[in-house]
């Protein structure tokens, strides 16, 4: 019982944690790029599926499903933070 | 790589797999057919024929002169090179206009027939006919395909050695994963190419975030910010050449025949014989690939050519095509032996009439994988078989084609998997053989006449169906209903000598495993070379491989572990 709850925790971390991660980090990448806005964002969208990937990989080789729900949340938290204080300072 | 690693996205490729195998393989196929959309378009409208420039020209110059002598002016659309239509327009001095589409060989008037053509599966294989959120199942079909790939070639650790192990008389699992792995790693690069840029093509319904925080509400500025219109040669435009209508008619070829193809020709007052001709011509094409000519940005060029891969828009010619074109029936190959692999694995040493997910999956896998197949001759008999004159004919071929498959899937669920197996490949080895011939007689175009008419299409047509239909056929041939059954006697023979319960007992010969142990490390270690987990893999191979290792020896090796692991 423990395990497949496991099992459905790391399915939800993949798909939607995995997406949020790929989705925060393509918005910090295309404020922060150092390159022609319309460039920056043509790039972090298409480097937003190889992340969103590597997140989905990382999820199922963590140890448990808490760890790697913490992990994700390691790596999106300072790009929220760079988006969030780029948004709200316009 | 640490052995957690391995056996996580051992998992990982096993359940995305499963997961995502049949949506995969129906993509993978209408993709690779879509690769020839045109293509299917033109056989599907027989009353099409192919001919060249300067025939077309003159057909079409003799049934202006014929129809619409009195005009101010006419037009002429030469076929193109993928689907060759040959249509005539004219218009008079009062405003009063005209049309026909001609038969390019004779200039007789034709009219089209009513057919989605190939464009059935070009759209299918996006938009899985689910208008509006299609996209987000082939989306992340796309993205569970990468990875698939990546876990798997973690999962597969000997993947060179494996490459050149194809073991297909040795046992039909083996086989089957050994048919996975061998189209897996033959175009590896094109799957991780054709998934990605997949979504490419959709980049920012997917993925609209950066495009959002970037442009907040006024996501127009970023397409005409990031994709400016191109400021480099202006070589690439369309050429155009002026002529009297007396030049014309005396030496067509020597007007619209040659490279760049001739597209469009325009006629100024037709009436005098030294009117004005105006020739159009494609733009020019050097050689096989097309040339690059977009904005000078370079993340838009990269964007760009991203998604020019995923529609093939460079392959000039019909040789890249083609050869893209068989990397998809590889993929299709790669994706239906995996799901075999799986449901054997998981249905292996049960009863056949017990009903589990693995039996449920094998059962599907039928209905999906060979009633797809089922279902795209049932579309192109359709075309051939359903009477002319039939009011909206193009969606009565359409209703064929998910009618076969939903009855396909009805009879895999209601029959055993091998009498499923056997019957729906004996049912696509039929379609396909019988789809020539059935052509044949009902459009007076065969095989040998097309070869004589120099018609690529209808050719290579009439040879894919049937290398489809002998491929099925034999596949059918080869499946044996009875094979469980000396699996299963070995199996309570095996368990009989150790004394044990058959239900404690692992089956022998229905395991397959991803792993090859070499004798010798058993030999010289015992039990104790075999990873914990997976010992009920090991055994199979060094059983079929017959080096020394006896099946009782084998099915002990399982039970001993268990006994010491009670």
């Amino acid at each position: 019982m423990r395990h497949r709850l496991g099992v459905v925790s790391r399915c939800l971390a993949a798909s939607a944690g995995g997406y949020g991660t790929a989705a925060i980090l393509a918005m910090c990448l295309s404020l922060t790029l150092p390159m022609p806005r319309g460039e920056a964002v043509l790039l972090a969208s298409l480097l937003s599926f190889l992340l969103y990937v590597t997140a989905i990989v990382w999820v199922f080789a963590a140890r448990t499903a808490t760890h790697a729900w913490i992990g994700l949340a390691l790596v999106a938290a300072p790009p929220s933070m760079i988006v969030a204080a780029t948004l709200l300072g316009r | 790589m640490s052995t957690s690693f391995y056996r996580s996205m051992l998992w990982l490729h096993r359940g995305v797999g499963v997961c995502a195998a049949w949506l995969l393989f129906t993509i993978f196929v209408t993709g690779t057919l879509a690769y020839f959309h045109p293509e299917i378009t033109y056989w599907m409208q027989p009353r099409l024929h192919a001919a060249s420039p300067e025939q077309a020209a003159t057909s079409a110059l003799e049934r202006l002169h014929a129809v619409a002598p009195d005009a101010q002016s006419w037009g002429i659309d030469l076929p193109a090179e993928r689907y060759p239509v040959l249509a005539i327009r004219w218009r008079s001095d009062d405003g009063r206009s005209g049309g026909e589409v001609l038969d390019a060989t004779d200039g007789r008037p034709i009219r089209l027939g009513d057919t989605y053509g190939g464009s059935l599966f070009y759209s299918f294989h996006f938009t899985l006919m689910m208008r509006g959120w299609g996209y987000w199942f082939t989306g992340a079909a796309a993205l569970w395909m990468l990875v698939a790939v990546f876990s798997g070639i973690v999962a597969h650790r000997k993947l060179l050695a494996d490459f050149f192990t194809l073991r297909i008389a040795r046992s039909p699992q083996r086989a089957w994963l050994d048919v996975h792995n061998v189209t897996a790693v033959l175009a590896l690069p094109f799957y991780v190419m054709i998934a990605y840029t997949g979504l490419v093509t959709l980049l920012f319904s997917y993925m609209p975030w950066g495009l959002t925080a970037a442009y907040g509400d006024r996501p127009n500025h970023f397409f005409s910010e990031a994709f400016t219109a191109p400021t480099g040669t202006q070589a690439a435009r369309a050429l155009s050449q002026q002529t009297t209508l007396a030049a014309l008619t005396a030496a067509p070829a020597a007007f619209v025949s040659g490279s760049p193809r001739a597209i469009e020709v325009v006629i100024q007052d037709p009436r005098s014989v030294e009117a004005t001709v105006v020739i159009h011509r494609a733009k020019p094409d050097p050689g096989g690939i097309l040339p690059y000519t977009g904005t000078a940005n370079p993340m838009s060029v990269l964007h760009d050519a991203l998604y020019e891969l995923h529609v093939a828009r460079f392959a000039g010619g019909p040789f890249l095509r083609l050869l893209l074109f068989a990397s998809g029936i590889v993929g299709s190959v790669m994706i239906a032996a995996g799901l075999v692999v799986w449901a054997q694995r998981r249905s292996a040493g049960r009863d056949a009439h017990e009903m589990s997910i693995g039996a449920i999956v094998e059962r599907l896998n039928v209905g999906v994988l060979c009633g797809l197949l089922i279902a795209i001759a049932t579309y192109f008999w359709a075309n051939r078989l359903l009477p002319a004159g039939l009011d909206a004919q193009s969606q009565w071929e359409a209703r064929g084609f998910f009618a076969a498959w939903a009855i396909a899937g009805c009879h895999a669920l209601a029959c055993r998997p091998v009498t499923g197996w056997r019957q729906q490949l004996w049912a696509v080895a039929l379609l396909f053989a019988g789809l020539p011939l059935v052509s044949a007689l009902t459009t007076g175009r065969h095989t040998l006449g097309s070869v004589a008419a120099g018609d690529g299409v209808y050719v290579a047509f009439d040879l894919l169906a049937w290398a489809v239909a002998i491929s099925a056929g034999s596949l059918a041939l080869r499946l044996r209903p009875a094979a469980r059954l000396p699996v299963a006697a070995e199996h309570d023979d095996g368990a009989r000598r150790i004394g044990r319960r058959r239900e404690d007992v692992r089956p022998l010969d229905a395991v397959v495993g991803l792993d090859i142990v070499q004798p010798q490390n058993v030999a010289a270690r015992g039990v104790n070379a075999l990873p914990d987990r997976s010992v009920g893999q090991h055994e199979v191979d060094l059983h079929r491989r017959g080096r020394g290792v006896e099946p009782q020896y084998a099915v002990e090796l399982v039970a001993r572990r268990r006994a010491q692991r009670e």
